[in-house]
């Protein structure tokens, strides 16, 4: 039911984000930001958004996970307090788990059936603990590419004084992802370099 | 795969008709918005209070507040046999299985297992137990 753990180039990751946009505006246009993350795992990939209570794995409080079986993306009632402690981290950890869905999830294999009347354990189960797992790293990147696509991020980042911090925080709370990924994807795509919280503009407007 | 009951399935659909998140619907039914997912996914089945308010806020018609009042008292009557919680170790080897980490034949392989211990496993641990005198393992 999941792929085998396997090396897959950020190229590659970046261009299964771009087709899987390019297939859900195409189903929901006009394509703009903020990408709606949920309409787009319930649009394209008949996902179920389930929230339930999950287990912790190895003390690590669980953020997330996949239930490929019955097509179910879950997400922590127990971890509702960190995503009101940290703006972002709830669509970013759907992002993720669409990203698992996209890259790490192969068709249900018919056998589960055995075990219909349970509701197994996601199969797939996300923390924030670190070192991450090669999946996790995988469905971190892609999940950046798929809330902050370049060319689309780049159109955005024009419209916004990126010099200043309150102007990244709000763009941060408008895509919906973490300050960290939001400077990361910043930084990669040379619209600013940050050196000691000191905000250096690369990128002409 | 399991087949959700008519009723979520239709809550579902009536919501995404209105092009409405989870927290949209929660918001305009004033039910919180994990609730609204947890009927979408069988867990609960809502008062019939709380479905006409889902029903108000995806503007259901009349026939569509009847289909979804008898679903609801259709699934009431034939509840999913929720099973017991599964223990830690139940819940890895589950989550093993079905990230397909098991193959067919480790599969069959436990089922022997279990078998034979359910039938001619038990006269061996006696036997183990005279040897040392020791108390048997209950799992291996």
């Amino acid at each position: 039911m999941l792929q085998p753990a396997r090396f897959l180039a950020k190229p590659y990751l970046e261009a299964r984000a771009a087709q899987t946009l390019r297939r859900y505006f195409l189903a929901r246009p006009p394509a703009r930001l903020p990408v709606p993350i949920e309409d787009l795992a319930e649009t394209l990939f008949d996902l179920y958004i389930a929230w339930e209570p999950v287990e912790d794995l190895d003390d690590q409080l669980t953020l997330g996970g996949v239930r490929p079986e019955l097509k179910e993306l879950i997400l922590n009632d127990r971890a509702c307090g960190f995503f009101e402690e940290f703006p972002g981290s709830e669509n970013y950890t759907k992002a993720h788990e669409v990203a698992h869905w996209i890259l790490h999830v192969r068709e249900p294999p018919a056998s589960v059936a055995l075990f219909d009347e349970l509701r197994a354990p996601p199969a797939i189960v996300c923390t924030s603990r670190e070192p991450k797992p090669q999946r996790e790293v995988q469905a971190d990147i892609c999940a950046a590419f798929l809330l902050m696509p370049a060319d689309l991020f780049l159109d955005e980042c024009d419209q916004r004084d990126m010099s200043r911090w309150p102007t990244i925080y709000d763009f941060r709370n408008f895509l919906g992802v973490s300050i960290s990924a939001l400077c990361n994807r910043l930084q990669n795509l040379g619209v600013i370099r940050i050196n000691d919280r000191k905000i250096e503009v690369l990128r002409a407007r | 795969m399991s087949q959700r009951s008519e009723f979520a399935r239709l809550v579902r659909e009536l919501r995404r008709n209105q092009k409405l998140s989870l927290r949209d619907l929660g918001t305009k039914a004033n039910v919180d918005f994990t609730y609204i997912s947890k009927i979408e996914n069988d867990t609960y089945v809502p008062s019939t209070d709380t479905i006409h308010r889902i029903a108000a806020a995806v503007e259901a018609t009349p026939a569509q507040v009847r289909r979804l009042i008898e679903t609801a008292d259709k699934r009431r009557e034939h509840p999913v046999a929720l099973a017991p919680a599964p223990s830690r170790d139940a819940q890895i080897l589950l989550r093993r299985i079905y990230s397909g980490a098991v193959t067919k034949e480790q599969f069959k392989e436990m089922l022997r297992v279990v078998e034979r211990d359910g039938t001619d496993a038990r006269p061996r641990r006696q036997t183990a137990v005279a040897r040392n005198g020791q108390e048997p393992l209950l799992s291996s």
